[in-house]
């Protein structure tokens, strides 16, 4: 138990470690000149956001789309 | 050079494999899509066979770098399967296998619409037996919905390709660019590649077929349709839509799935609709995009599927809701679907990174800023799924009761060989990139792009802890596209079945009744006539009574006795005696 705890922690500070490493690298990589440019490729941290507000999104239209209209019993087509 | 269409050696193997002794038999299987890999690699772009059959020209094998790209990784996961199902004793089971990758190399090697549309048929034959194998209720419903549904989209091929042939008058398969034939071979396409509505086949029979089978399933069908696509119809930008729409419709439904395999082929979708997008773009970077990520998918999906499968070999249950805590007892299997994982979520270093990430920028190139966004989203939705819940709900999170039994050395052999390739493509991207259809001008290992990657993902996994008490799954099923033809399925039998059975009971009932009537009536028609009588004169009140009369039916009681028929007898004796006398 004692061991899974510590696993659990250790994985949590990389994690950690890991975000806030690329948002702080994100301010020393030049921006421009690539032929792809979006609205959002001048905003700092904007895939971070992305990424956090996006799986947000996903769980909670998933789950209401499942609550109100597509989750049925597993005997449903019986 | 001329070739053969190398899916032969593969139906030659189907043919020779059930002829060898059991033993041998699943080291046999592994020759032939070995073979097919070296054949593969010593055929040239430009190579082509044509035979004349009735008034056509058929090229029934065109060889170009699209095919080949596609055709070493179909060689390439027979192989790693039959590794991964060395223990099968199933030779029914293997050798559609082989007929599944045999008729799947056809389809990619297919220069006419004729031959094309002949092999795509026997892949939907073939495979059924793949969902069928299980042995299951659940599979053979699924199998046979399977079978409806891909035998509906052949027969709409083979309706656009003749059309096709009268509007054009050449069967040769190239680019398409419109007419009704064009529409209809679409449409067919779209069904193959699981383009929604059109989907729902895919996660319906997936997860019902067997350990191996699904393995193979996730390979062949919808890639073939990816490649089918990329043939026909680069550029219609209609797909580009599809593509991208169908990428996030995958990852929503994965989020509420129970069944662990099926969370997969909802994951099947969503990474298809990357390769079909990309189709829909259809610049060269776009088709080498498709391409590569078609060829990537085939590895880590198949690595998934195994993972998963073995959990299901081991335990028995692939639903989420019974699984849980197995990291201390399996692992091997988790360690591989990690490797599997991290591949389908682009993690720098994995296969899908390079892939992936070449659709991404050639929706970029083309300025489709929604198209990369929506790209983007799916791989926040990947990521979610299929490598933080899945693994937590089924190797950590609440230890189950299940207890895993062994797990032959061939599945992990083959699952450790396929995640060495997907590790191999991520880590020496210009393995797969100098296989492409097209040079490639394009380098994923950008500051830059590694940033933007781990944004996305680490931030995913700080919303997935967030949220990890809302991810608890229910044992539920989502309604699909496939309600429209499973529930009116119900009333059809209903009406058409149950209710014409009734029917039948019924009016055989009237026929028995009046049948025993009639027998009753003739055999005893005195007693019947009486009981009419007996009737009229009693109250009614006594019908049983003069009913339970009627059935102590005593054949002497009307019978006329002995002595009279001698009598007669004796009369009419007389008489033809007095007759002769008379008539000399």
């Amino acid at each position: 138990m004692k061991f899974e705890w510590k696993t659990k922690y250790t994985w949590t500070l990389i994690a950690a470690i890991v975000a806030i490493l690329s948002l702080v690298a994100d301010f020393f990589i030049p921006i421009g000149g690539s032929e792809e440019e979006f609205w959002w490729s001048h905003i700092h941290g904007f895939f971070a956001a992305l990424g956090f507000f996006g799986c947000i999104a996903i769980v909670m239209i998933a789950k209401w789309l499942g609550r109100y209209w597509l989750q049925r019993k597993e005997d449903y087509y019986d | 050079m001329i070739s053969f269409p190398p899916g032969i050696i593969l139906f030659l193997g189907a043919v020779l494999l059930p002829l060898m002794p059991r033993r041998v038999r699943s080291a046999a299987f592994l020759i032939f899509p070995a073979f097919t890999f070296f054949w593969l690699i010593c055929l040239n772009p430009g190579d082509s066979l044509s035979v004349h059959f009735l008034d056509y020209s058929l090229v029934v094998s065109r060889v170009d770098q699209l095919s080949l790209c596609f055709g070493y990784v179909f060689a390439l996961i027979t192989f790693l399967g039959g590794i991964y199902g060395y223990h099968l004793k199933d030779t029914a089971e293997q050798v559609s296998t082989l007929f599944y990758a045999g008729s799947s190399l056809g389809v990619v090697f297919a220069g006419d619409l004729f031959t094309l549309v002949f092999f795509w048929e026997i892949m939907a034959a073939s495979s059924v037996y793949l969902v069928w194998a299980r042995g299951t209720s659940l599979s053979r419903g699924a199998g046979l919905r399977y079978l409806m549904v891909h035998l509906f989209g052949g027969s709409v091929l083979l309706a656009g390709v003749l059309v096709q042939l009268t509007q054009t008058g050449s069967m040769l398969f190239t680019y398409m660019d419109g007419g009704l034939g064009a529409y209809l071979i679409m449409f067919g396409f779209c069904l193959n590649a699981a383009v929604p509505p059109l989907h729902a086949w895919l996660s319906d029979a997936y997860p019902e077929g067997t350990v191996t089978g699904s393995v193979y399933l996730s390979a062949f069908t919808t890639k073939t349709a990816v490649y089918a696509l990329a043939r026909g119809f680069a550029g219609w930008e209609v797909l580009a839509w599809a593509g991208a729409a169908m990428a996030v419709y995958g990852v929503i439904y994965a989020v509420l799935e129970n069944d662990a395999r099926r969370l997969l082929a909802y994951h099947i979708i969503s990474q298809v609709g990357y390769m079909v997008c990309a189709v829909g773009i259809g610049t060269a970077t776009a088709v080498n995009g498709a391409t590569a990520h078609a060829f990537a998918h085939i590895l880590y999906k198949a690595l998934l599927f195994m993972g998963v499968g073995t959990v299901l070999y081991a335990t028995g249950q692939s639903k989420l809701t019974n699984l849980g805590g197995l990291a201390r007892a399996m692992p091997l299997a988790l360690a591989f679907y990690m490797v599997g994982a991290f591949s389908i979520s682009g993690f720098p270093l994995f296969s899908g990174f390079v892939s992936k990430s070449l659709v991404v920028h050639a929706a970029g190139l083309s300025h489709m800023g929604l198209v990369v966004l929506l790209l983007n989203l799916a791989s926040v939705g990947t990521f979610l799924s299929t490598t933080l819940k899945l693994p937590y709900f089924t190797w950590f999170g609440q230890k189950s009761s299940v207890q895993p039994s062994p797990v032959p050395p061939g599945m992990y052999t083959g699952m450790a060989l396929t995640a060495i390739a997907c590790i191999a493509i991520g880590v020496y991207p210009s393995l797969l990139y100098r296989i492409l259809p097209f040079p490639v001008d394009y380098q994923p290992y950008t500051a830059h792009h590694v940033i933007e990657t781990t944004q996305l993902l680490v931030f995913t996994g700080l919303g997935f802890w967030l949220l990890i008490h809302q991810m608890g799954v229910k044992a539920l099923i989502s309604l699909d596209c496939d309600w429209f033809y499973r529930k009116p399925a119900q009333l059809a039998y209903k009406i058409c079945v149950a209710s014409v059975s009734k029917l039948f009971g019924k009016v055989e009932h009237v026929t028995l009744f009046l049948t025993q009537f009639a027998i009753r009536g003739s055999a005893n028609p005195i007693g019947y006539l009486l009981r009419a009588v007996r009737l009229v004169e009693q109250p009614k009140s006594n019908i049983i009574e003069v009913n339970r009369q009627l059935q102590e039916y005593d054949p002497d009681q009307y019978r006329i006795t002995v002595g009279v028929m001698a009598l007669i007898m004796l009369f009419v004796f007389i008489i033809l005696i007095a007759w002769s006398l008379l008539a000399s």
